[in-house]
C-alpha cells in the first residue's frame, strides 16, 4: 500500500506520515502542491492519496478533479484533511468524488476511522 | 426651503412688480428685477455652498483633532515592517517548535515499542520459568536477560524524560507568538479605526454592495465567530456526507 502525503506544510505531512506509520502504512511519499502531486501520481503506483486543501498552485480540491478526470487515476481512493469546512465546500468535495473528509485540527482516531471506512467499501 | 433667501413670498411680489412693470412698457425696471431675481437664486447656492464647507471643515477639524488620529499619528514608521517581521518569525517560531516537537516523538516512539517488545519477550521467558520448562543453563541466561531489562528500562526511562522535556520546552512558543501576534493586532485595530473614522468623514455610502465570493474558495481554518454554514468539527462533517448518501 504506497500512499501519497499532500499538504503545503511540511510539519503537517509529518503529522500525517507518523500517524500513517502508526496504523502500519509506512510506505508513503510527499508533495507539497497539487501540481508536484499530479505528476508524482503519474509517475508512481500509489494506491492512496492523502490531500489538504488550501495549498498554493494547484488546491486539493483541483487535485482530487484532476484524479478523478484522469482514465489511470480515476478509482484512487481519495482521503481530504483539511481546515476547510464550509457546507459547499464539503459538498462540493463530495460531488467531485473524494473519499472521506477529515476537519484538521482532527485525532489518531479520527484519520484511523476514516481510512477503515474507505478500505471497507473498497473491499466490498 | 427654511431659511432661505429666496424666500417664496419675496419671489411671489418681486414676481407681481416684474408682471407690472412689463405690462406698464417700464423694460428697464423690468430688467431690474429680473436681475434682483436671479440675484436671489445665487445668493441661495452660495450660502448653501458655504453652510456645506464650514460642516465639512468641522468634521474634518473634529477628526483629526480626535482621540482615533491621535493614536493612528502615534504610530511610528517602523510599525509595519515591524509587524510584518513580527508576523514572519511566528511562522518561523510555530515550524521550530513543531519540528522539534516532532523529532522527539520520532525518536521517543521506537523506544517505547522497544520496551514494550523486550517485556514481551522476557514474561514469555518468565512463563517457561513458571511452568519448570526451564533448565538450569535457561535459567541462568533468564537472570542475565532480566538483569539486562532491569538497566535497559532505567535508560530508557531518562531518555524518554528527555525527550518528554523537549517537547515540554518547545510548547514556549505559545507565550511569545502570542505576546507577538496581540501588538499586530493592536496596530491592525488602530488603522481599523481610523479607516472607520475616515470613511464617516467622506460620507461615502456608495460601493458598499458586498462582492460575490467563490463560495468554495479555500479560505484556512474556520475562526471560533463563525457560524454560518461552517461545520463545527468532524461530527457536524459527518452528518453533512451522511445527509448526501455517503
Amino acid at each position: 500500500m504506497k500512499i501519497l502525503v499532500v499538504d503545503d506544510f511540511s510539519t503537517m505531512r509529518r503529522i500525517v506520515k507518523n500517524l500513517l506509520k502508526d496504523l502500519g502504512l509506512g510506505n508513503t511519499d510527499e508533495a507539497d502542491d497539487g501540481l508536484s502531486a499530479l505528476s508524482k501520481l503519474k509517475a508512481g503506483d500509489f494506491d492512496f492519496l492523502v490531500t489538504d486543501w488550501n495549498m498554493p498552485g494547484m488546491t486539493g480540491i483541483e487535485l482530487l478533479k484532476e484524479v478523478r478526470a484522469n482514465a489511470e487515476l480515476s478509482h484512487l481512493p481519495v482521503l481530504m484533511v483539511t481546515a476547510e469546512s464550509k457546507r459547499e465546500q464539503i459538498v462540493e468535495a463530495a460531488q467531485a468524488g473524494v473519499n472521506g473528509y477529515v476537519v484538521k485540527p482532527f485525532t489518531a482516531i479520527t484519520l484511523k476511522e476514516k481510512i477503515d471506512k474507505i478500505f471497507e467499501r473498497m473491499a466490498d | 426651503m427654511e431659511g432661505s433667501v429666496f424666500s417664496k413670498k419675496d419671489a411671489i411680489v418681486r414676481t407681481k412688480a416684474l408682471l407690472v412693470e412689463l405690462e406698464a412698457g417700464n423694460e428697464n425696471n423690468a430688467f431690474d428685477i429680473i436681475n434682483e431675481l436671479a440675484g436671489m437664486r445665487e445668493q441661495d447656492l452660495y450660502q448653501g455652498v458655504g453652510q456645506l464647507t464650514r460642516n465639512l471643515h468641522t468634521t474634518v477639524s473634529e477628526f483629526f483633532e480626535g482621540p482615533a488620529f491621535d493614536k493612528f499619528s502615534a504610530i511610528d514608521e517602523n510599525e509595519f515592517p515591524d509587524a510584518l517581521e513580527r508576523l514572519q518569525h511566528v511562522i518561523t517560531m510555530t515550524e521550530e517548535s513543531a519540528n522539534t516537537t516532532l523529532n522527539a516523538v520520532e525518536a521517543t516512539i521506537p523506544l517505547a515499542n522497544n520496551i514494550g517488545k523486550k517485556g514481551t519477550e522476557l514474561k514469555q521467558s518468565w512463563g517457561d520459568l513458571r511452568s519448570r520448562k526451564l533448565s538450569l543453563e535457561e535459567f541462568r541466561h533468564l537472570g542475565g536477560e532480566i538483569e539486562g531489562y532491569l538497566d535497559y528500562t532505567i535508560d530508557m526511562s531518562g531518555q524518554l524524560t528527555e525527550k518528554l522535556n523537549e517537547v515540554l520546552l518547545a510548547q514556549g512558543f505559545q507565550d511569545l507568538t502570542g505576546q507577538m501576534i496581540k501588538r499586530v493586532i493592536t496596530l491592525v485595530e488602530t488603522v481599523e479605526e481610523t479607516l472607520v473614522g475616515l470613511i464617516a468623514v467622506a460620507g461615502n455610502r456608495s460601493g458598499t454592495a458586498g462582492k460575490s465570493e467563490d463560495p468554495i474558495k479555500a479560505q484556512g481554518p474556520a475562526l471560533p465567530s463563525q457560524n454560518d454554514g461552517v461545520a463545527k468539527g468532524q461530527d457536524d462533517v459527518d452528518e453533512l456526507l451522511a445527509s448526501l448518501g455517503f
